[in-house]
C-alpha cells in the first residue's frame, strides 16, 4: 500500500500501482470527466502513470494551464492522425500546443484549403467519437529510428537522432492506429478534445530555418467546452475586424509591394 | 550605413551579425565591406566625439528620428507590426553618472506623455529587462559586477519612480538592462512599443570621455531611448486600438465636404480652401454619385466629419456636420464648425 498525499493536505491509502485516473475516479465523476493530467511530486505527468511509491498527487482540470495545454496537445495528435487517415503519403514534423491553441506541420502535397481543413475536421471529430485512449510506450532509440523509418517519418527520425545520444529511451503515445513520438503528457483519451476548431493554414519552415523545406502548418484551437470555444472563435472574429494588417490597408494608410519585398511597408499619405 | 569596423567596435558584429544587411563579402578582409544600421548608438556617439567635452556640457541630448534595417526572418514579418526597415523616434543621453535617475526620469515622462497622447498608456505594460547571469557569454558584453551594478541601479530608479514592472530575464540589450514598455496586437500578441535602456557600458569602448570638475577624464554613462517608438509599429498599435478610426487630431482626412448636387460644389470647395488654409485637412468628393453612396464610403473610410451639403446649407450659408461617432450635430455657421473642429483637434480629444 501506498500514501498519496491529495490536495489539501488529505492523506489516503491507495494499493501500489494504483493509476491517477483511477484515484481521480475514486475522489468522484465530476473530478474524473474533467482531469486531463496530474501532479505527481511536483511534475506534470499523464493520469495512466501507475503509482509506486508514496507521493503527492495534484489533479489537474483544463482550468489549470498544464491541463489546458496537454488538452491541446493531445488535439494535435488528434489532427496529426486525421491527416494520416486522409493522406496517407503525408510526412509529420512537429505539432506543439502553444498559447492559445495548437498546431501541426506537415510534408505533403496537399493543399490545406478551406475546404479540405472542413474534411481534416470531420475525421478529427471521428476519432473523438473512438474515444481512443492514449498509451505511453518506449523505444530503444536504435529500435525507435527503425520505427520510424519504416513508416517513411524522416523528420521524425531526424528528431530523435537528436536525442540519442541522451541514453535515454525514446516514448511513444499510442491512440488506435497511430503512434506518435512524443514526450507527453496527454489526456486520457481522444474524447476529452469535445471543442476544437482548426483555424487557419500557413506555411512554415523545418526547424524556423529557410534554407529547409517549406512545410504547411495547420493551426487549432481547443477549449475543454463547447461554450468557451464559440466565446474564444467570436473574439477571434472581433480582433480580425480590428487587425491592423487588414484595417490599416483597406483605409489606405499603408499598403505592401511584391516587388518591393515583404517586411518593406510603403506609408500612404 | 558604416563599415563592418564599425560593428566590430560597437560589438553588433558579434551579437547581431544575422540581423544586419550586409553590403559586401564579411569575410574578404582585403575588401570594404560596410551593413545598414541596425541602431543608431555608433552615429550619435559621433557627435559626442566630435570635440573634446566637459562635464558642464552633460546631459547631452541628442535625438534623431532615424532609418533602422534588421535582417528579421521572413516567417516573422507581420504587416507594420515587424518590418524590416523602420523609422524611429529616438535618442541617446550622455550623461554623468549621477544624473542618470534624473534624466531616466525624464525619458520616462517623455515616453508615457507621448503615449498618453495618442491614447495607448493605459494598454501599456512594463517589463524591466534583464540579463541572464546563467548565460553571460550568450549575448552580453561587460562583467557579471557591471550588470549587477547596472540593474541595481536600475531597480531603484523604477522603485523610486513606482513603475508598476514585471522582470524579464534574458532579454536585456547586449550592453545592458531597460525598460521596455510593452503593448499587445489584436490577437495578444506582445511586442516592445519603447524602450529605455542604461548603457554603462559602451562608452568605454568608443573612448568616450569627459573632463570632470577636478580636471580628470571620466567615462559617461549612456542612457538609449526612444519616446513614441517606430512609426510603423506605433501605427499599428493605434490601428487597433481604433480600430481604424484614428482621433480626428491624427487622422489623415479629417473633414468631408459632400456636395448632394453639382451645384453645392463651389460652395464646398470655398469651404474646404478656408479649412485647409486653417492648418486642417479637408477634401471635398466630387464625384457623380448619389448622396447616399458618397455618405456610405465617408463611413466605411472613417472620416470624423461629414458634411453633406445641398441648396439648404448653400442658401442659409450654413453647414450640417456629422461626426462618425457623435452622429449628427445640427446645422450651424462655418465658423462654429471651424471652432469646433479647432477645439477638437488642439485639445487632441479622443474622438
Amino acid at each position: 500500500m501506498i500514501n498519496v498525499t491529495l490536495k489539501g493536505g488529505v492523506v489516503k491509502e491507495f494499493e501500489a500501482g494504483t493509476t491517477a485516473m483511477e484515484i481521480a475516479k475514486s475522489l468522484g465523476m465530476g473530478l474524473y470527466k474533467a482531469a486531463c493530467v496530474c501532479r505527481i511530486d511536483g511534475a506534470v505527468q499523464d493520469l495512466r502513470t501507475p503509482l509506486t511509491a508514496d507521493c503527492a498527487l495534484e489533479i489537474l482540470t483544463a482550468e489549470d494551464p498544464e491541463g489546458l495545454r496537454a488538452l491541446r496537445h493531445t488535439a494535435s495528435h488528434v489532427l496529426a492522425q486525421a491527416v494520416k487517415r486522409l493522406y496517407p503519403q503525408t510526412k509529420l514534423a512537429i505539432g506543439p500546443a502553444i498559447d492559445s491553441g495548437f498546431y501541426y506541420d506537415f510534408d505533403t502535397d496537399v493543399a490545406f484549403t478551406p475546404d479540405v481543413l472542413d474534411a481534416i475536421e470531420a475525421e478529427m471529430k471521428k476519432i473523438v467519437k473512438e474515444a481512443l485512449p492514449l498509451e505511453r510506450h518506449e523505444l530503444e532509440p536504435a529500435d525507435a529510428i527503425a520505427y520510424m523509418e519504416e513508416k517513411g517519418e524522416i523528420y521524425k527520425v531526424e528528431l530523435i537522432r537528436e536525442h540519442a545520444d541522451k541514453g535515454e529511451k525514446i516514448s511513444f503515445f499510442k491512440q488506435g492506429e497511430f503512434d506518435e513520438l512524443c514526450a507527453g503528457p496527454h489526456v486520457p483519451d481522444t474524447s476529452r478534445v469535445k471543442a476544437f476548431k482548426l483555424t487557419s493554414a500557413t506555411g512554415a519552415y523545418w526547424r524556423g530555418d529557410s534554407s529547409k523545406k517549406m512545410l504547411q502548418r495547420i493551426y487549432g484551437t481547443a477549449f475543454p467546452k463547447k461554450e468557451a470555444l464559440e466565446a474564444h472563435l467570436a473574439a477571434l472574429e472581433e480582433a480580425k475586424k480590428r487587425d491592423h494588417n487588414r484595417v490599416g490597408r483597406e483605409l489606405e494608410y499603408f499598403t505592401t509591394v511584391d516587388i518591393i519585398g515583404q517586411g518593406l511597408p510603403i506609408l500612404l499619405p | 550605413m558604416a563599415k563592418r569596423e564599425l560593428y566590430k567596435l560597437s560589438g553588433h558584429w558579434d551579437h547581431y551579425r544575422d540581423g544586419m544587411f550586409i553590403l559586401g563579402d564579411p569575410d574578404d578582409e582585403e575588401k570594404e565591406c560596410f551593413a545598414l544600421r541596425p541602431m543608431t548608438c555608433p552615429f550619435q556617439y559621433q557627435v559626442f566625439l566630435n570635440r573634446a567635452r566637459s562635464y558642464r556640457e552633460l546631459p547631452m541630448r541628442l535625438g534623431e528620428t532615424s532609418t533602422l534595417f534588421r535582417n528579421e526572418d521572413s516567417g516573422e514579418m507581420h504587416g507594420l507590426i515587424r518590418v524590416r526597415q523602420f523609422t524611429i523616434s529616438e535618442g541617446h543621453l550622455i550623461l554623468r553618472p549621477e544624473q542618470l535617475e534624473e534624466e531616466f526620469k525624464g525619458c520616462l515622462e517623455l515616453a508615457k506623455y507621448c503615449l498618453d497622447t495618442v491614447g495607448m498608456l493605459d494598454k501599456c505594460t512594463f517589463r524591466f529587462s534583464q540579463w541572464d547571469p546563467a548565460n553571460p557569454k550568450n549575448k552580453y558584453e561587460g562583467t557579471k559586477e557591471q550588470w549587477e551594478e547596472a540593474q541595481a541601479t536600475m531597480g531603484r530608479i523604477l522603485d523610486n519612480l513606482g513603475v508598476d514592472y514585471k522582470i524579464g530575464i534574458d532579454e536585456a540589450a547586449f550592453y545592458g538592462p531597460k525598460l521596455d514598455i510593452q503593448y499587445k496586437n489584436v490577437y495578444g500578441k506582445e511586442d516592445t512599443l519603447v524602450t529605455i535602456q542604461i548603457d554603462m557600458l559602451l562608452a568605454a569602448i568608443y573612448g568616450m570621455e569627459y573632463v570632470d570638475a577636478d580636471g580628470q577624464k571620466k567615462t559617461p554613462y549612456i542612457i538609449h531611448r526612444t519616446s513614441l517608438g517606430c512609426y510603423e509599429r506605433t501605427l499599428a498599435y493605434l490601428i487597433e486600438e481604433y480600430a481604424g478610426a484614428l482621433p480626428t487630431w491624427m487622422s489623415p482626412e479629417q473633414v468631408r465636404f459632400l456636395p448632394v448636387t453639382d451645384r453645392a460644389a463651389d460652395y464646398c470647395a470655398d469651404l474646404a480652401a478656408k479649412l485647409t488654409a486653417q492648418g486642417f485637412r479637408a477634401e471635398v468628393d466630387y464625384r457623380n454619385e448619389k448622396i447616399g453612396r458618397k455618405i456610405r464610403d465617408a463611413q466605411i473610410e472613417k472620416v470624423p466629419f461629414m458634411l453633406v451639403v445641398g441648396d439648404r446649407d448653400m442658401e442659409n450659408g450654413t453647414v450640417s456636420p456629422r461626426h462618425r461617432a457623435d452622429g449628427d450635430l445640427g446645422a450651424m455657421t462655418f465658423d462654429a464648425f471651424a471652432a469646433l473642429l479647432k477645439e477638437i483637434v488642439d485639445t487632441k480629444a479622443k474622438k
